[in-house]
């Protein structure tokens, strides 16, 4: 009680979040069910109950610095236990739309990814990218048999696509690095006392991410965590048979290995698995947005902007593999160009999209692993009843 | 803030500045010591209706409202989330700690808000809502004659007094309804209804006066209390213990009756001492004559006697209930209903006893601040004057406990078989009463 708030609603504020996907907001009446519900928010100063009325208020300083909207990891159990219908999930989760625009640079971008009126140009940066490629070198022509290095020299591929992902990356640490400052400045929790290193706290929290620990424990919805996990560890597989590949063409001066050569080289063993997983986590984590809405959340433009790249991505890689091994040359290599088109858009908006959480998740948790904000994990479920307790109540009460 | 509102946009009355921001105080009577406890029924209410012409006059306008219990009764419950959906609508739990002057607006600090930290805010305007008095309190409106002064009897909260679960309108003064806030707190809409039900009530009356009968809540009782005014003492009882103020007293003291007030519970038929009072179908012989009536089998034969004096209006319907829902209970009793538990007189008691029966129970309705008597006080008097029968005990050489009085709630039926066999077991522990077989 000794902290005092100067209070000054952003009204503005409010109303993006509740434009942004948040948009029950205000039916919040802080009766703290969502906090009691959530099996991984810290026992002291729970989300996502202060969130809520932070957000109710517009105090956009207190939330566009408040790393636990990142531990949130969206089962949606408070959604579904909140009984006002406030939805405290999905304003956690405009709140984190919020908190990546925020942070942007360029902040344009952003703003480009953030607005569905703004959906065309963000598509047509990549089209017209890939497009010019295609150009470049022979046009659409469909030599055979299929071979995508005929089609366009891997030299272009290797160029704009370092750039783009150099882009993406430097674009990532800037934002990143603005927002932990903003953390560090402003520490919105009041968290005093030892502090560990970045180093350590990272370490800490990357043990953390790649098993998806955490994750598992929000049980809710636990099919969830293994489609996620599919799908970061088949991307992860993908950019490394990507990154292995370039390797071999740009610096051991290997050809790519031939569509004609053996399925079993662990190379492609290794794209193959990984593509298959991550395809399928992807299928998962739409059919259950699609059929179980009420366990997945509301879908804002800000999700289906990025379900759209990433999918396109999957589905068309997919394609551009099977057609090959069709042998239809005009399919394989149009298809070819479109994955091109969201692998790019990929890159170029992975700082900007909800792409960006990989980024921000990872701050966030490392800055509360150094700040102590430690969640201990109950080992129970919190609300289970004795049984004793139970009848004993059952007899009073007859 | 009404009279603010009215002119359009709201602007400060100091300076006229056109208004942004305001903060309404809510429940302040409970943070203080002030008796208007009821105010936020209607309160909260008017608070957010006024923080929507706020909102409505300018859509950059904030306004914050800060309460104790946000009161929406029934339908209202949508209103409160209308407004509670608005983005420019704050509102919070919270005890206003200080307001000063803080440069263009005022500052509000205000504590214990459901931010979990206080809160400082600078707003245009602050508004205090106050709790709701009604009209009666100065001023009587009607002067009564009574010899109890010319206001209407009021409840602890300083409204106009009635049975709060039966019949709400009907006053203490027979022949006045009252409606609306001079009950109890309430907005436009209920107090239409309220003054619907309270018109019909006054029909009825005029109608059964016009028939010579009783009013509610003995509607249609053409007896009228009976006095033996040649017998009288002048002890003032009767004038005293009518709940309804229906006798004056004539210089000399004795009790001048005003018939048209009468309500016929009979209250004052228990309050006589000399027992001159009494009606056509309801008197003190009578149930004495119900007491003598009641065989009490000889000490020998182990079968104790009890009789339970039961007020008719809501204790003897518990014992019927008690009846079809087959509850078992001691067969020892008996049953002398009464139309009001106030209707004892300690000539009963006294005949009673020295009959040689056991024990007297006595059961009425629930009395206090939310009393349910029928007849306002008519259980509490019974109760009182129980208080004061050790006299007769002692001279009978009895034992106290063979008197017990009880509050008994109607839907409180099931608990008659424990009343009456915890009773008995108390009985059990003495001798029967020595004045049996006389």
């Amino acid at each position: 009680m000794s902290k005092e708030l100067v209070a000054k609603p952003d009204l503005q504020f409010t109303q993006d979040l509740i434009d942004a996907g948040g948009g029950d907001l205000k039916k919040c009446y802080q009766c703290a069910t969502c906090s009691v519900a959530c099996r991984i928010a810290p026992d002291n100063n729970p989300f996502p109950r202060k969130e809520m009325i932070w957000a109710q208020w517009g105090l956009k300083d207190r939330l566009m610095n408040d790393p636990d909207v990142w531990l949130c990891h969206q089962c949606n159990d408070c959604s579904t236990q909140c009984p006002r219908g406030a939805y405290p999930g999905d304003v956690l989760k405009a709140v984190r739309k919020m908190v990546i625009q925020e942070n942007s640079w360029p902040s344009f971008l952003g703003k480009l990814v953030g607005t569905p009126a703004m959906f065309v140009v963000a598509i047509a940066i990549p089209i017209v990218v890939v497009l010019a490629i295609v150009f470049a070198n022979k046009g659409f022509t469909f030599p055979q048999p299929v071979k995508y290095g005929m089609f366009i020299d891997y030299m272009y591929i290797q160029v704009v696509f370092t750039l783009a992902l150099l882009f993406a990356v430097v674009s990532m640490i800037l934002s990143l690095k603005k927002y932990w400052a903003n953390l560090e400045s402003n520490n919105p929790l009041g968290i005093a006392g030892a502090r560990k290193g970045f180093i350590p706290s990272l370490i800490e929290a990357l043990g953390e991410i790649l098993p998806h620990t955490t994750f598992k424990d929000c049980q809710a919805n636990n099919i969830r965590y293994a489609a996620h996990l599919m799908v970061f560890w088949g991307m992860l597989g993908l950019l490394i048979t990507t990154a292995i590949v370039a390797f071999n063409i740009d610096i051991l001066h290997i050809a790519p290995p031939s569509q004609n050569g053996p399925g079993t080289i662990p190379i492609k063993i290794l794209g193959n698995v990984s593509a298959i997983a991550f395809v399928l986590g992807l299928a998962i984590m739409l059919v259950r947005r699609l059929t179980v809405p009420e366990q997945a959340g509301g879908s804002s433009y800000f999700d289906w902007f990025f379900l759209f790249i990433i999918c396109g991505t999957g589905a068309t890689g997919v394609l551009t593999e099977l057609l090959r091994y069709s042998g239809s040359p005009a399919g394989a290599y149009i298809f070819y160009t479109i994955h091109l088109m969201f692998v790019l858009s990929l890159f170029i908006y992975l700082p900007f999209s909800k792409f960006a959480h990989l980024g921000y998740r990872t701050i966030a948790i490392t800055w509360s692993k150094a700040a102590g904000r430690n969640v201990t994990l109950p080992v129970q479920p919190k609300f289970v009843p004795a049984p004793a307790d139970v009848s004993a109540g059952e007899e009073a009460a007859s | 803030m009404e009279e603010l509102a009215a002119k359009g946009k709201i602007r400060r009355p100091s300076d006229g500045k056109e208004v942004s921001s305001v903060a309404f105080i809510e429940c302040l009577d409970e943070k203080t010591e002030h008796p208007w406890l009821f105010s936020s029924a209607v309160g909260c209410l008017v608070a957010l209706k006024q923080a929507q012409y706020l909102r409505k006059s300018n859509p950059d306008g904030r306004a914050y409202l800060f309460y104790d219990n946000m009161r929406a009764p029934g339908q209202y419950e949508k209103f409160y989330q209308t407004m509670q959906d608005d983005p420019g609508v704050f509102l919070s739990k919270g005890t206003p700690e200080s307001v000063s002057n803080g440069g263009a607006g005022l500052d509000l600090i205000v504590k214990d808000t459901l931010l979990g930290e206080r809160v400082r805010l600078n707003v245009d305007l602050v508004v205090l809502s106050t709790g709701m008095v009604p009209m009666t309190q100065d001023s009587a409106i009607v002067n009564l004659q009574y010899r109890q002064g010319p206001f209407l009897p009021v409840n602890p909260y300083g409204f106009n007094d009635s049975h709060f679960i039966c019949f709400p309108y009907e006053t203490q003064r027979t022949g006045i309804y009252t409606a609306g806030c001079v009950r109890q707190p309430m907005d436009f809409a209920s107090c239409e209804m309220d003054a619907t039900g309270a018109a019909l009530k006054a029909i009825q009356c005029v109608e059964l006066v016009s028939q010579g009968k009783a009013v509610h809540p003995r509607a249609g009782d053409e007896s009228f209390p009976d006095i033996f005014i040649t017998r009288c003492t002048q002890c003032k009882r009767c004038t005293e213990e009518c709940p309804f103020g229906a006798y004056d007293e004539k210089p000399d003291g004795t009790p001048m009756p005003n018939p048209t007030r009468c309500r016929r519970c009979a209250i004052c038929m228990g309050s006589c001492p000399e027992r001159i009072i009494s009606f056509r179908d309801h008197s003190v012989d009578m149930i004495g004559s119900m007491v003598k009536a009641i065989n009490v089998p000889d000490e020998y034969s182990e079968k104790p006697r009890v009789v339970v004096f039961i007020c008719e209006n809501d204790a003897l319907p518990a014992v019927d209930m008690a009846g079809i829902n087959r509850l078992q209970y001691s067969p020892f009793v008996r049953f002398i209903p009464l139309r009001c538990l106030g209707n004892i007189n300690m000539v009963w008691i006294a005949d009673a006893l020295s009959k040689g029966i056991d024990g007297i129970m006595l059961i009425g309705c629930k009395y206090g601040d939310d009393y349910q008597c029928h007849f306002v006080k008519g259980s509490e008097l019974a109760a009182y004057r129980m208080g004061k029968i050790s006299e007769t005990l002692q001279r009978l050489a009895l034992e106290s406990e063979r008197i017990r009085v009880h509050q008994l709630a109607i839907d409180e039926y099931m608990t008659i078989p424990k009343l009456v066999d915890d009773f008995m077991e108390t009985l059990a522990q003495f001798d029967p009463n020595p004045y049996k077989g006389f």
